[in-house]
């Protein structure tokens, strides 16, 4: 996959590995991230209220939806920092270098960091829907809301919940040695179409641990916190923005984690003025 | 209500934020509790933690978009808290204007744990495939990491394995290499070349050899080709592993070592290779053919075997600052060959410097130039003596007075310088002829040093007049002594040639310090004494001071007569 690095022809490559797609043609770009065991459909109650003001950029990680499943490795996409090269992939592949408003939902707002420190110039500023730095508790510095065994508990029902799939199972049952890695027509279900793959997303993305950056990251951010959201509670909301310089928290009276689907107008009502620049950090 | 109480397994509705809204009697068989006590609490309560976390990563996300699940496995609490694995299918219905969500569950406590079975199989198998892909990474991240070409070929000569060297030497993507026949991948003439150890190592022979292959860029590399054969449980052979190192480099190094090593053979020069303390590590054929020792004698011993044993400490002293400052000392030294003979060498020394950790050395090229030294003393001995008598000319004279002024001066001694003019010399050239002359010059050189001390100096001027320093003298009785014995020496009867032949000598004396104390004023005033016994008497000697311009003017000539 080393082609994937030169300019010109990376353009055709990394826009079919990610499934990526513009939405309009004028206007500061607006980048969507999905977040955890989904696709960028996630994003499709949003984005029509940006239609006229923005060009909007949307993809799939690696491994997740319509992407190339064939780009995935293991070893890149086994931690964060793999996924936060997708993005930049992906402003690459469009030839962006500035002026970019990431939007993020869950673990992507974590990615969004990442990519925003090693290409500050590149970001103009972030958007983090749910964000989490860390789901794991650390007493008595941090409160995650989890323990390592409700995590462990949550990879586990997602196995059981990925053997639903013949495919997956079919090479137990037969006997065989191999993981068969076809991409053939499965279930859109959780949006991966290859369980291997959903699991090295989920460890990467369950475990992270991503407190120490938020000290390196120098562009300004809103954080859309959800007022009742099982998996970001309240307080790790207010841990970002107490840790994030320059940051602005917005508790949106959501219940649940996916504010962006359930109340989509709540969220494009936060985003407006910041992403058209009234809002910026104090 | 009624409805869904109807329905023969565990149904729930809620809102779009979860919230219970409603629960049929299955459902409260399974959690628990009243209706009344359910109803408006979120449905997150009734499941465990895991669940929970699902349900807001992937379920409602599910939901959302699609606007509902099938068979999605999650967990559920009973009335004693305990697991009950579920089912769920879940879909939106429009409840008059407001949203809401039917749950339908099935438990499955007999599936799950086919299911969890079959998991834990695939899991197991899902490690054994990653442990491969590690091992395999591994493979690949060293293999790529050896400088070399890697590989693998099967009986059938189908390539196996490549590392990254291999595939750039074939010049070929991975997909066209591996599986790929080696004689559609390798050039027909090294493939020719290398075909009978590839014979060989299918027999189960290890192979090692050379060969010149050509590189993608066209040039010419030596390589060092490793052949291991990859014998089964059987005893057959499988395959075989390849390793080619490339060795360009380390030939072209060898050629130059051999030539330098065939120079320091050849070269008429002595080389002779010490480590820091002069202990000789190794010697050259010219070295032996200069000292007569052969390296077996010398390997191992001092250096200094070869010094000549002359006083040379302020050289020693010298060569070793110079080596110590700037690594190299060149001049000339005496040396001792084998058999005792003591030779001058002009000699090169340079210090090697010290790589860290390795020993410094000094390389000594030497080359016998006593022949040459002993050629330009002669020159020198021409330059400084008088042909015929072999006794120092003027040139050398005057360098000796100058000297023996100085340290006469210095020691504050007395000195005499006598001019000597053969008296009835002329006679003898003129009627015996110039040979007889010459003969008879020799002689009275041969008289005139046999009367003096090694440290005084005869001189000849030329013709018949000679000169003689006398150094260190007590007094002027002394040196009178000295004039009269001269006088007597020379005056005396002689056979020249069968000739009898009888001069006499006539010497002028000045005193040092009283007579001069320059090199011009004693010699004039030697010169004025001289004259002064030529023109008085002849056959006799005078002192400077005793002549009439000096304070002793007009006493008589002390002659012999």
């Amino acid at each position: 996959m080393g082609l994937i690095c030169h300019r010109g022809g990376a353009e055709v490559t990394i826009n079919r590995r990610n499934n990526t797609r513009m939405l309009g043609s004028q206007g500061p770009v607006l980048l969507f991230a999905h977040g955890f065991g989904c696709n960028q459909k996630m994003w499709d109650a949003v984005t029509p209220a940006f239609e006229d003001s923005h060009r909007q950029i949307l993809f799939d990680y690696v491994g997740s939806g319509q992407s190339d499943l064939a780009a995935f490795d293991p070893q890149r996409y086994g931690s964060l920092s793999g996924y936060a090269q997708d993005v930049l992939d992906v402003c690459d592949a469009y030839g962006l270098t500035s002026g970019v408003t990431f939007v993020g939902h869950s673990v992507s707002c974590s990615v969004g960091l990442l990519a925003s420190i090693a290409r500050p110039e590149l970001f103009e500023r972030l958007v983090l829907v749910g964000p989490s730095p860390c789901f794991l508790n650390d007493p008595p510095h941090y409160n995650g809301g989890f323990e390592r065994e409700d995590l462990e508990g949550l990879l586990s029902l997602m196995d059981q919940n990925y053997i639903g799939w013949a495919q997956y199972l079919a090479p137990v049952v037969a006997g065989a040695d191999g993981a068969g890695r076809t991409a053939g027509e499965l279930s859109d279900s959780f949006c991966s179409t290859e369980p291997g793959i959903a699991r090295v997303f989920a460890r990467a993305t369950v475990f992270a641990d991503n407190r120490a950056d938020l000290a390196h990251v120098t562009r300004p951010c809103l954080i859309l916190q959800h007022r009742n959201d099982a998996l970001a509670p309240l307080h790790v909301g207010e841990y970002l923005h107490a840790h994030l310089r320059g940051s602005t928290l917005r508790v949106l009276p959501v219940v649940g984690h996916c504010s962006h689907m359930t109340h989509p107008q709540l969220v494009v009502d936060a985003m407006r003025p910041f992403v058209d620049g009234e809002q910026r950090c104090p | 209500m009624y409805l869904i109480d109807t329905v023969p397994c565990p149904v729930l509705v809620t809102d779009v934020d979860g919230v219970i809204l409603a629960m049929n009697g299955h459902a409260l068989q399974v959690t628990g509790g009243s209706a009344e006590s359910r109803v408006g609490q979120p449905l997150d309560r009734l499941m465990p933690l895991p669940s929970r976390l699902f349900l807001q990563t992937h379920v409602w996300p599910m939901l959302l978009k699609d606007g509902s699940v099938r068979e999605i496995y999650l967990q559920l609490l009973d009335a004693d808290r305990q697991l009950v694995p579920a089912l769920v299918n879940c879909e939106r219905h429009r409840d008059g204007g407001a949203e809401c969500w039917v749950w339908v569950f099935f438990v499955a406590r007999q599936r799950s744990r086919f299911e969890a079975e079959l998991l834990a199989a695939r899991t197991r198998a899902d490690e054994a495939t990653a442990a491969v892909a590690k091992r395999e990474h591994f493979l690949k991240t060293v293999t790529d990491a050896v400088p070399g070409l890697v590989g693998y070929w099967d009986r059938e000569l189908c390539c196996r394995f490549a590392n990254r060297g291999y595939l750039e030497w074939f010049g070929r993507p991975h997909g066209q290499v591996i599986g790929a026949e080696l004689k559609d991948l390798m050039d027909e003439r090294t493939l020719r070349f290398s075909q009978p150890y590839i014979d060989a190592v299918l027999q189960g022979r290890p192979q090692r050899f050379e060969r010149s292959q050509p590189m993608a860029d066209g040039r010419q590399t030596f390589a060092l080709v490793n052949y291991m054969p990859d014998i089964g449980a059987d005893g057959g052979v499988l395959g075989f592993f390849v390793l080619v190192i490339d060795i360009t480099s380390l030939k072209e190094a060898e050629g130059q070592l051999k030539l330098a090593a065939s120079i320091v053979e050849h070269t008429v020069d002595a080389i002779m290779v010490t480590d820091e303390a002069d202990l000789i590590l190794s010697v050259n054929p010219a070295f032996t053919a200069v000292t007569g020792y052969s390296a077996a004698e010398v390997v191992g011993r001092h250096a200094s075997l070869l010094h000549a044993g002359r006083r040379d400490d302020d050289l020693q002293a010298e060569r070793r600052r110079a080596l110590a400052r700037q690594g190299h000392w060149k001049g000339e030294a005496w040396k001792r060959q084998r058999d005792g003979n003591v030779f001058l060498v002009s000699e090169d020394v340079t210090a090697i410097g010290a790589a860290p950790g390795a020993p410094g050395r000094r390389v000594s090229v030497f080359s016998d130039v006593t022949e040459h030294w002993r050629n330009n003393e002669r020159l020198r001995h021409l330059a400084f003596h008088d042909p015929l008598t072999g006794l120092p000319n003027r040139m050398l004279l005057l360098e000796r007075l100058g000297h023996l002024i100085d340290q006469a001066d210095r020691e504050s001694r007395n000195a005499a310088i006598a001019f000597l003019d053969l008296d009835r010399f002329k006679w003898v050239n003129d009627t015996l002829g110039h040979a007889m002359g010459d003969l008879l010059l020799k002689a009275v050189a041969k008289d005139l040093q046999a009367l003096v001390r090694h440290s005084d100096t005869v001189a000849r001027l030329g013709g018949d007049e000679f000169v003689v320093l006398l150094d260190n003298v007590a007094g002027r009785d002394e040196v009178e002594t000295v004039a009269r014995r001269i006088v007597a020496a020379v005056g005396q009867d002689r056979v020249v040639d069968g000739h009898a032949v009888q001069v006499g000598a006539s010497l002028g004396i000045a005193m040092f310090p009283q007579d001069g104390r320059d090199r011009e004023q004693l010699m004039v005033h030697a010169d004025r004494a001289l004259y002064a016994v030529k023109s008085a008497a002849r056959n006799g000697y005078r002192f400077f001071d005793e002549l009439s311009d000096s304070r002793m003017n007009g006493l008589p000539v002390v002659g012999s007569e």
